[in-house]
């Protein structure tokens, strides 16, 4: 069944999409375990789905000189999605770069407080279509 | 001549070589990067808080980066586990705690006290609801660890991972509020920690950063609003976040605040 599905999708002319948190949150935990390489720890990670534009926003607390690097990831039914960085008044503080489903935010704050990560679905590869996304906040 | 060449330029034509081809598309120009959403009074109101309390070995670098070298490892001690009757706030509460204590002695006790420690969770999570898979993952950890196959920063590593990443997914199997509680136990044994720490070393010019996050008092202040469990450590957890509440609403801590936040946790933990 799944090999015709793909064979469809490819008559159709694309790839298919392997929506789904399952997948957002798989490719999550890859980044994760990669980051521990580095040092990063994970504080929590989370998972959630969003149509074309819609987003989620996260309440974060953040130490006063701990490095926090957070990451995004979009399941393949997405082409772009938007993370951001806000104090605890809702101003931006960082944008990740555009473009991409993996986006990443480092900030270290010099002051302890609570912020606000937004994550958003900014461009889907299919039209009306939903998508999974996970979001994971690390630190070192 | 000229009929002769147009006849070989048309001839060229199926080769796509005549004369009169429509130039090359330019490449197509990536699209414009969007601006960061603005976020209004209401979603921030509405933000998850999923991400919003910090882990405990969070809270172990930002003291060690606060210059108080006091290890939190250190400092915690074992906890029986509740009775068998226990309500399941005090057993969330109480995993939460364990969870915590894991955590900060995953490098510095020995295999036996953190299988003993898994074991707790592990016996938190079943009566809190946890499914056969979570269960599993924490089983084969566990026995990992006793027979020496995990330990040292491998084992650090794959708790951490394991209460950072796959426990917030695991939340929905679990009964209402649990996880939430659970995030409360572990955060009030952190603060616990951090403050007998401060006391004990002396230092307290660090405590604003370390200690005052009125959003997350907020946040559990909600959460156990939420109980109808008539119970003393139901009317005790109440009690120690509205110190924390008031505690935490001014603008700096020093020794009184750290003082007041030791006392009132600890008032807390002594109930499970």
């Amino acid at each position: 069944m799944r090999m015709s599905a793909w064979l469809l999708a490819l008559a159709l002319g694309g790839a298919p999409a392997l929506a789904g948190e399952d997948e957002a949150q798989t490719c999550l935990r890859n980044l994760i375990w990669e980051g521990y390489k580095e040092g990063w720890s994970v504080r929590t990670a989370s998972s959630t789905t969003l149509g074309q534009d819609e987003f989620r926003v996260f309440a974060v607390t953040l130490y006063r000189g701990s490095a926090y690097h957070v990451l995004a990831c979009g399941d393949a039914g997405l082409t772009a999605v938007g993370l951001s960085l806000y104090n605890a008044d809702g101003q931006v503080l960082v944008q990740a770069p555009p473009g991409g489903v993996q986006p990443v935010v480092d900030y270290t704050p010099d002051a302890t407080g609570t912020f606000y990560v937004s994550v958003r679905a900014e461009a889907m590869a299919t039209p009306g279509a939903r998508a999974g996304v996970g979001m994971a906040v690390t630190y070192r | 001549m000229l009929p002769r060449l147009c006849c070989f330029a048309l001839a060229l034509l199926p080769l796509g070589a005549g004369c009169g081809d429509p130039p090359a598309p330019p490449p197509e120009a990536p699209a414009a990067p969007q601006p960061a959403l603005t976020l209004s009074a209401a979603d921030l109101a509405a933000a998850d808080p999923v991400a919003l309390v910090p882990a405990p070995r969070e809270m172990q670098r930002a003291l060690e980066r606060a210059g108080v070298a006091q290890s939190l490892a250190s400092r915690v001690s074992d906890r029986p586990a509740p009775p068998a009757d226990a309500d399941l706030d005090r057993v969330a509460v109480y995993t939460g705690v364990v969870l915590a204590d894991l955590l900060l002695t995953a490098s510095s006790a020995t295999p036996a006290q953190i299988g003993a420690r898994v074991g707790l969770v592990h016996a938190g999570l079943v009566r809190l609801g946890a499914d056969a898979e979570a269960l599993a993952a924490l089983e084969e950890l566990r026995a990992r660890v006793e027979n020496g196959a995990l330990a040292g920063d491998a084992l650090v590593t794959e708790l951490d991972e394991l209460a950072g990443s796959r426990l917030p997914a695991w939340e929905a199997r679990l009964s209402p509020r649990a996880l939430p509680l659970v995030r409360a136990g572990a955060w009030l044994e952190g603060a616990s920690l951090v403050s007998g720490a401060m006391v004990e070393a002396g230092r307290f010019d660090g405590a604003t950063d370390l200690l005052r996050q009125p959003a997350v008092v907020d946040y559990f202040q909600a959460v156990a609003a939420q109980s109808t469990a008539p119970t003393q450590l139901q009317s005790q957890l109440q009690a120690t976040l509205e110190v924390l509440d008031r505690t935490t609403a001014q603008p700096s801590l020093g020794e009184a605040e750290v003082r007041e936040i030791q006392a009132s946790t600890q008032a807390l933990l002594v109930l499970l």
